[in-house]
């Protein structure tokens, strides 16, 4: 009910805004801060189009109350690319047709970097499962999935 | 729907002592917030309304795996699903407890979900969705007599869905409960009432689940049958925890999900298998015996019919399986 000022870190960047308790992290990233890139879908954590990092781990920001990520380290699909480099998911994407409509996309390359991160060198079974909660209507995921192992290939050459 | 949540004042607490205060003072106008997976749903739908929210999972004392070779396994209420999924002790020593976690919602959900949020979240009703205030339903799960959900059913279909309950029901899990007055412990078994809820009243946090040793020549296992593949809550859940010396069965638990509003154990199956040497047909028999004692639910995910197959499967799966691993 009562508004407060909450400090966020989001890519890298410190913002601080006047938030009420009830709002979203989704809502605040996506209103407050115009970071636009994650989506809202299906708001009961079935779709993962809400998918951001909040300190290396992927969770649905549809269900996190903003309020509950102050001051953790949070990274949505806007923090990947460098400047005008995109990261080597985001290449391989584009390169392998894994985007269609897009609008899963950005959950997508956050859950699958968060599996990167963690394992360089995944095996197909182990991409479609770290995916299992972002889900795609237009491709049939298997352009994704060759998206994300290109990804880690060229990630383990030294790309990036 | 994506809609706002209602406005509410927030409380982060950092002691159990501080939650239960808060709790104390507001009643049934406040709810207790853990990884959101559930209540945010309900939040968001507006079939739940608190006016004040208490944030629990960032208190340090809730929030921990422990193992003691005395005391066996100690989880805090506010341990995620995938810290349980990715704990070497309980992989180790506890496996079909991680499997259990490992299988619950999506990696998402993992991450922010708690295993005390699992075990204390409200029976699913397909009609009333996850959460309605029980004031506002005519049907049986408000206190009337018809059920919206199941045409003709003779009472309220709503049912349990926690999965981590099977499994460490089977292992003779207990749970630690704080209230104004002090700490108390229950068994798993007991803490689910016959509703399909667990026994926690407005004004108590469930703060821990402990889980003794498996004796020696124990091996415990966990299957799960979902329609949506990986996605999606369990239809059925089975688990079972058997103990073989010398070929013959010496101890066995059978816990089911989904074949009853609650969580049980198949008594009556397991005092058949007991003192037995386990075969083919002793196991068909204890899976005959088994659903009798189910009386499985049928709603629109599942017709009693198609679960009471699916769990007949299953049993069979997991006795076979653990008592394979056991020679």
């Amino acid at each position: 009910m009562r508004e407060q000022v909450a400090k966020f870190i989001v890519n890298g960047r410190v913002y601080e805004i006047l938030i009420e308790p009830r709002m979203t992290l989704a809502e605040v990233l996506r209103e407050k801060l115009c970071l636009t890139g994650t989506k809202l879908s299906c708001g009961k954590g079935s779709c993962g189009a809400c998918t951001v990092l909040i300190n290396g781990k992927t969770v649905c920001s549809c269900l996190t109350l903003a309020i509950t990520a102050k001051e953790k380290n949070i990274i949505t699909i806007e923090g990947l690319a460098k400047d005008t480099t995109l990261h080597p998911l985001q290449k391989a994407f584009i390169e392998y047709g894994a985007i269609q409509c897009g609008f899963c996309t950005p959950g997508m390359i956050i859950s699958a970097k968060a599996l990167l991160d963690e394992n360089s060198t995944p095996t197909k079974r182990e991409i479609k499962q770290a995916l299992v909660g972002n889900l795609c209507r237009c491709t049939g995921y298997v352009k994704i999935v060759d998206a994300v192992m290109a990804a880690s290939e060229a990630l383990a050459k030294g790309d990036r | 729907m994506i809609r706002t949540i209602k406005p509410f004042e927030y409380f982060e607490a950092k002691t159990v002592e501080y939650a239960i205060k808060i709790l104390s003072m507001y009643g049934n106008k406040a709810k207790v917030l853990a990884g959101g997976t559930d209540l945010l749903i309900s939040m968001r739908e507006r079939k739940v309304n608190p006016q004040y929210v208490v944030y629990i999972k960032n208190v340090p004392e809730l929030n921990y795996i422990n193992y003691r070779r005395e005391f066996g396994l100690e989880i805090g209420a506010m341990a995620t699903l995938q810290s349980i999924t990715e704990s070497r002790v309980v992989i180790e020593k506890f496996s079909a407890l991680a499997t259990a976690c490992s299988k619950i919602g999506t990696p998402q959900v993992r991450n922010m979900g708690t295993i005390g949020g699992n075990l204390c979240q409200d029976t699913k009703c397909l009609y009333c969705g996850p959460i309605l205030p029980r004031e506002e339903t005519s049907c049986y799960r408000g206190g009337g007599n018809i059920c919206y959900a199941v045409n003709g059913a003779k009472r309220c279909q709503a049912m349990a869905i926690a999965e981590t309950a099977p499994i460490l029901i089977c292992l003779g899990a207990e749970v630690s409960i704080s209230t104004p007055i002090g700490q108390k412990t229950t068994s798993l078994e007991d803490f689910f009432i016959s509703s399909g809820i667990v026994d926690l009243k407005e004004d108590e946090i469930l703060t821990a689940i402990k889980v003794p040793n498996p004796p020696p020549n124990t091996e415990g296992m966990y299957l799960r049958h979902s329609l949506k593949g990986a996605l999606g809550f369990a239809l059925v859940g089975v688990a079972t925890v058997l103990t073989v010396i010398n070929g013959v069965c010496k101890d066995v638990k059978i816990g089911l999900l989904g074949v009853n509003r609650t969580p049980i154990r198949a008594h009556k199956a397991e005092q058949l298998l007991k003192g037995e040497k386990i075969n083919d047909s002793l196991i068909d028999r204890a899976v005959q015996v088994a659903l009798k004692e189910s009386h499985p639910l049928g709603d629109i995910f599942g017709s009693a019919r198609y679960r009471r197959e699916i769990v007949r499967v299953l049993i069979k799966r997991v006795i076979n399986d653990t008592h394979r691993m056991l020679k």
